[in-house]
């Protein structure tokens, strides 16, 4: 059980044993630190601890924290895992960290200014040529660019692990766009939230400190010291593994989340699409590896990155952190040359040693990786094709001769490498204590003074015990990682709440992306409300009404809405031959089929995803719901076929998440360019579903049976029984139902409504003097006019013997062609960044 | 000799193009035996930036960006240059071992440190067995470097047979090797290929050649194009051309633009254009002797 950890190990001399126990100390003792930790948690009983583990989980479900799996092709959002029981590191042991970091850090960053410079270190022989030549991360296009900047290596991550005989050791170095750091953020602020009595018994170091000096250092870094510099980070997308990530930091340091698809390289400087024009970046934070930055210098099929982005470094008009071409370091082949370049630069040795690296390109180490091939693992020097460590006692023979075979071939391809051992540390497992083991992904950040290392980090857990793996893809575990403060340190982690850096953000436009997804989240969740509503009530309608002839034809009436409404023809609306025999079949799947354009889950899809690429402009509380939104989605998606009732719940549930949502919206978003399009959005597309839903309904001739059954199904839909009753006080009628649904001004649910509210959104949204000429205004106008000068009880007439209404039928199709081009003028205007990037073919030379 | 040179590529849109990015390798070295007094460009339409830089093996690169919304790209460079008597380009009388080379590229010397670039695969050359076996005919043991390295060219030029428009850039190698047929890029891909999987130093080389209209015709302008050939690294000499689409040494007729690991390193031109539609590519090439 829990309290077992309470235990005391005979003790054992360290260097017998198969791994190291981060818990128990020289003289086989619990460590003190690890003995505070576990008072606290037994102070809190098993039971409890277990209960706030799931809360845990909870909190960061609903916060979104996730991050991206690959299966198959497809990226599937996997909830971030948080073990409750940090890693606990006691000031001694930090400092080794602390310091060795550091000098690796400074170590790597003269490396990086040789390599693209002098190249001092090659002409020595400090570093093997093949090692940089051979190298898929050496970018020759970088070559000789000046960095601006004392340290171009603005951010620097290694993975430490320790070994059995408890020295610590770096596995990996991590210069490119070091991944982790907004975990770590993340896995803090939940651990304090949920868990805030387990940090009492001692003190703790903060690590958000550690952000503030991130962003002075990435504003030291702008070019010709330009003040209030303006940042973006450059994200590959949200298919990209650590979006979360990406969006969670751009965030919390206020800075821009960008893609490529946002910028753009004009007169030599690098700007970013707003609805209103061109702003300019003077500091890019990349996520994107180097060679997707630039297709016109790298990889032309990249559509990640931005053409003519090196030239704008070139010119020194931008700071790209890390620099383009970073990734060169790293590099397995550079591991076993590190300490004698740390002789060269410091006269020192490296103070974190580096697991043990032998590189084949030189003949002795060769042979030695090739005498001990299975008892090592071997890497390629560069990543670049996804390559990763490969474990040859696990080859089959097969594998493993064709790799001995490729070695031989080019051999200062490859390194050999030991295997290390992690060291064990307490871990919850199905909610008892057992031991994992653990990798720590520590992280510095360098500026004009130096560098300086955050007093935490990313711990990473094998996922099963007594696996040395441990990789986010293979579904490992993470944990906080507390460093225990020293007299001296100030930063210790008194108050609960981590402060945000909150750095007060200029006025900035909004880019033509996230305006574009904004407004169509406004579109699909109008869609997705209307139908809902109209699938209610035709739900209803058929479990209500059974057989009598009125209410076959209403049924039919609203099955057909239910096509036009969707436009998944030709459903309901084609011909006798082909309409679906089962209606309860064809709701299902107009509910339930994710790849039918038009459906609900289809609508629930495309909502969710531009509500996600948005995440930043969301609140907290809004992204939570929708999470919520999501898992209500797939419900509808795993209710089986059978019956209406299961369907119409469902329906009820979904219905409500959403408008939770929007109320969400509504309570928090602020009233600023992104509101006015996400308002905008929801007013074309309502006006839009009204005209549908009164045109496929009313505008037939029925019979004094079915009239006002219709009228009733049709007000129901758009929730107007009661304002009807209230107002007219009468049965229900064609001409005051119109009346309702068009003309009423004070109906928020009359088509006159919506354009109005769209004229002021329109408005708002645009510069001072563009409201003269503007397009989709004149538009509005138009639709507005055609309303007024529209007389409800002429359209309520028919006049001759057709069975249409031909005065409602061409005022509303006017109405909804007036509507789709003002759907586009606003599409013109401010997302006018459709187009494509395209590579110029090049010629063979032909003589 | 003096040439006047006139490359010319046009790109037709069928929609407007709002922005382009372009980098062009089009300028001649000046080289011991070459030089380059004039360079002028014409782009249309105007570039809103356009500048000189070098690129990592000291060509002469020109970027240029253009902002304005176009149907139709055209870039017109015209160059006046030298090509000087053949001296510095002959093939010296050095009966330097192969193997020697081999083994001195092996070892680490710092003089030697800009020519390790081209002794390793790249993009357009990849070292596989096949390509080894093929070339280990002509590398036997002891034999000269520049006589195997003729030799092999000779063979190239026999066994291989030039056909106009048959490769792309996205041809592999490999396929070049199984049917025997290419254009002159691709022979002086597989000829580089040989000599590096034999741990040699071999780079690419792009340029021109002047065409001679057959026997009583006149020369037609517009008609010549792009050439490629290669060039092989001899310790304490230097590099050595050889051109195996002609099968000879390249001489006067033969003006240099850049060098680099293989094509992908000095394309003529490389672009990316902001665009919803297709293009299409018009080259125009014409060497002229003036004098």
């Amino acid at each position: 059980m829990f309290l077992s950890l309470k235990r005391n190990k005979p003790v054992e001399v360290p260097h017998n044993k198969m791994w190291y126990d981060e818990t128990i100390s020289q003289n086989g003792g619990l460590k003190n630190e690890w003995q505070i930790l576990l008072n606290e948690l037994n102070k809190l009983g098993s039971a409890e601890v277990v209960q706030r583990n799931v809360e845990l989980q909870k909190l960061l479900r609903e916060n979104g924290v996730t991050y991206n799996v690959y299966e198959g092709h497809l990226a599937m959002p996997r909830t971030w895992n948080l073990d409750p029981v940090p890693w606990v590191l006691d000031a001694p042991d930090w400092a080794t960290v602390e310091d060795g970091l550091t000098q690796r850090a400074e170590l790597f960053n003269l490396i990086l200014k040789d390599i693209y410079g002098p190249k001092e270190l090659l002409k020595k022989g400090l570093i093997p040529h093949e090692v940089v030549f051979c190298h898929r991360g050496f970018m020759r296009q970088c070559d000789g660019i000046p960095f601006g900047t004392q340290r171009p290596l603005a951010v620097y991550a290694a993975d430490i692990a320790r070994g059995p005989d408890g020295r610590m050791w770096v596995v990996n170095d991590r210069t490119q766009a070091p991944s982790g750091m907004g975990y770590a953020l993340e896995n803090r602020s939940a651990m304090v939230r949920v868990l805030p009595e387990i940090f009492k018994g001692q003190q703790i170091r903060k690590v958000s400190d550690f952000f503030n000096t991130y962003y002075n250092s990435l504003c030291e870094l702008a070019p010709r010291q330009k003040e209030n510099p303006r940042i973006a980070l450059l994200t590959p997308g949200d298919k990209n593994e650590t979006y979360f990530e990406q969006a969670f930091l751009a965030d919390y340091l206020g800075i821009n989340l960008v893609h490529g698809d946002d910028l753009l390289v004009k007169d030599s400087h690098l700007w970013i699409k707003t609805i209103h024009g061109l702003e300019q970046i003077d500091i890019l934070v990349r996520r994107v590896d180097d060679v997707f930055c630039d297709p016109l210098e790298f990889r032309s099929d990249s559509r990640l990155g931005v053409p003519g982005l090196l030239e704008v470094v070139r010119k020194g008009n931008l700071t790209i952190a890390n620099p383009l071409g970073s990734g060169i370091l790293e590099n397995p082949g550079l591991m076993p040359f590190l300490n004698r370049i740390s002789k060269h630069y410091f006269g020192e040795e490296l103070k974190l040693p580096t697991v043990a690296t032998w590189w084949c390109g030189h003949t002795k180490e060769r042979n030695k990786v090739l005498d001990d091939f299975d008892n090592l693992i071997i890497k390629k020097i560069d990543r670049y094709n996804g390559s990763p460590t490969i474990i040859p006692s696990l080859l089959t023979r097969f594998d493993r001769e064709r790799l001995i075979e490729r070695i031989k071939h080019e051999p200062y391809l490859y390194v050999g490498q030991e295997k290390v051992g992690f060291s064990a540390v307490p871990s919850l497992v199905n909610n008892e204590l057992d031991t994992r083991f653990s990798v720590l992904r520590g992280f510095a950040v360098g500026n004009s003074k130096g560098y300086k290392v955050m007093p935490g980090g990313l711990t990473r857990t094998s996922p099963e015990k007594g696996i040395f793996v441990v990789s986010n893809q293979a579904g490992g575990v993470s944990k906080d990682t507390w460093v225990i403060a020293d007299k001296n340190d100030a930063d210790s982690q008194t108050a609960v709440l981590v402060n945000k850096v909150y750095k007060p953000r200029l006025k900035e436009s909004l880019t033509s992306r996230m305006a574009e997804n904004l407004f169509w989240a406004g579109r699909y969740s109008e869609r997705v409300l209307a139908t809902v509503r109209l699938m209610k009530t035709t739900i209803s309608h058929i479990l209500e009404n059974q057989g009598s002839e009125p209410a076959q034809v209403i049924k039919e009436r609203l099955l057909c809405a239910l096509t036009h409404l969707t436009m998944t023809y030709p459903g309901f609306v084609g011909d006798e031959k082909h309409k679906p025999k089962e209606p309860m079949a064809h709701l299902y799947e107009l509910a339930q089929n994710e790849d039918l354009s038009g459906s609900l889950l289809y609508n629930m899809r495309s909502l969710a995803n531009a509500m996600q690429s948005v995440g930043g402009y969301l609140s907290n509380d809004t992204r939570r719901m929708v999470e919520n939104l999501k898992e209500n989605s797939l419900m509808i998606k795993k209710i089986k076929p059978t019956g209406f009732l299961n369907l119409n719940n469902s329906l009820d549930k979904l219905y409500n998440s959403l408008v939770s949502l929007l109320g969400f919206i509504t309570e928090s978003m602020p009233r600023e360019q992104g509101w006015l399009m996400f308002q905008a959005g929801r007013k074309i597309e309502r006006s839009s579903l009204i005209a549908t839903l009164v045109r496929s309904t009313l505008v037939f001739k029925d019979n004094e049976q079915v009239q006002p059954l219709i009228l009733e199904s049709v007000l129901k839909t758009n929730q107007l029984i009661s304002t009807y009753r209230y107002k007219y006080r009468t049965n229900l009628n064609l001409e005051f139902s119109l009346q309702l649904l068009l003309f009423d001004e004070n109906n928020p649910r009359s088509i006159t409504y919506q354009l109005q509210k769209l004229n002021i959104y329109l408005k708002n949204l645009m510069d001072e003097d563009g409201e003269q000429k503007s397009k989709e205004l004149k538009i509005i106008i138009e639709a507005t006019t055609k309303l007024v000068i529209a007389d409800p009880s002429e359209l309520a007439q028919s006049t001759n013997e057709d069975f249409v209404r031909e005065k409602l039928e061409i005022l509303l199709s006017e109405l909804s062609d007036l509507i789709s081009q003002c759907a586009n003028a606003i599409n013109q205007k401010y997302f006018s960044h459709t187009s494509e990037v395209k590579n110029l073919v090049v010629t063979t030379n032909e003589i | 000799m003096i040439y006047e040179i006139t490359h010319k590529t046009i790109y037709n849109y069928n929609t407007p193009v709002s922005h382009c990015h372009s980098k062009i390798w089009l300028t001649p070295r000046n080289l011991p035996y070459q030089l380059c007094n004039e360079v002028l460009f014409n782009i249309e339409p105007r570039p809103a930036v356009f500048y000189e830089l070098k690129d990592f093996f000291e060509n002469s690169v020109h970027y240029f960006s253009i902002q304005q919304s176009h149907l139709k790209l055209s870039v017109e460079v015209k160059s006046r240059v030298e090509v000087f008597s053949l001296q510095g380009r002959l093939l010296p009388n050095n009966d330097m071992p192969w193997e020697h080379v081999r083994n001195m590229l092996a070892e680490f010397r710092e003089e030697l440190v800009d020519v390790y670039h081209f002794k390793y695969e790249s993009q357009h050359v990849p070292l596989d067995h096949d390509i080894y076996l093929y070339a280990a005919r002509f590398f036997t043991p002891n034999r000269p470097l520049l006589e195997a390295t003729r030799d092999l060219m000779t063979h190239i030029f026999k066994e291989f047979k030039f056909v106009s428009g048959y490769s792309t850039v996205a041809t592999p190698l490999k396929e070049i090797v199984k049917n025997k047929k290419g254009v002159c890029q691709d022979f002086a891909h597989f000829a580089i290929a040989c000599l590096r999987s034999h741990g040699l130093a071999a780079k690419y080389m792009s340029g021109y050649i002047e065409t001679l209209p057959p026997a009583g015709k006149q020369k037609l302008v517009g008609a010549d194009a792009s050439h490629a050939w290669f060039s092989v690294y001899l310790p304490g000499e230097g590099w050595y051309d050889f051109d195996p689409t002609n099968n000879m040494v390249p001489n006067e007729r033969h003006v240099t633009l850049a060098w680099g690991r293989d094509y992908s390193d000095v394309t003529p031109m490389r672009g990316v254009i902001i665009s919803g539609g297709k293009h299409k590519l018009d080259v125009e090439v014409d060497v002229k002797r003036i004098g």
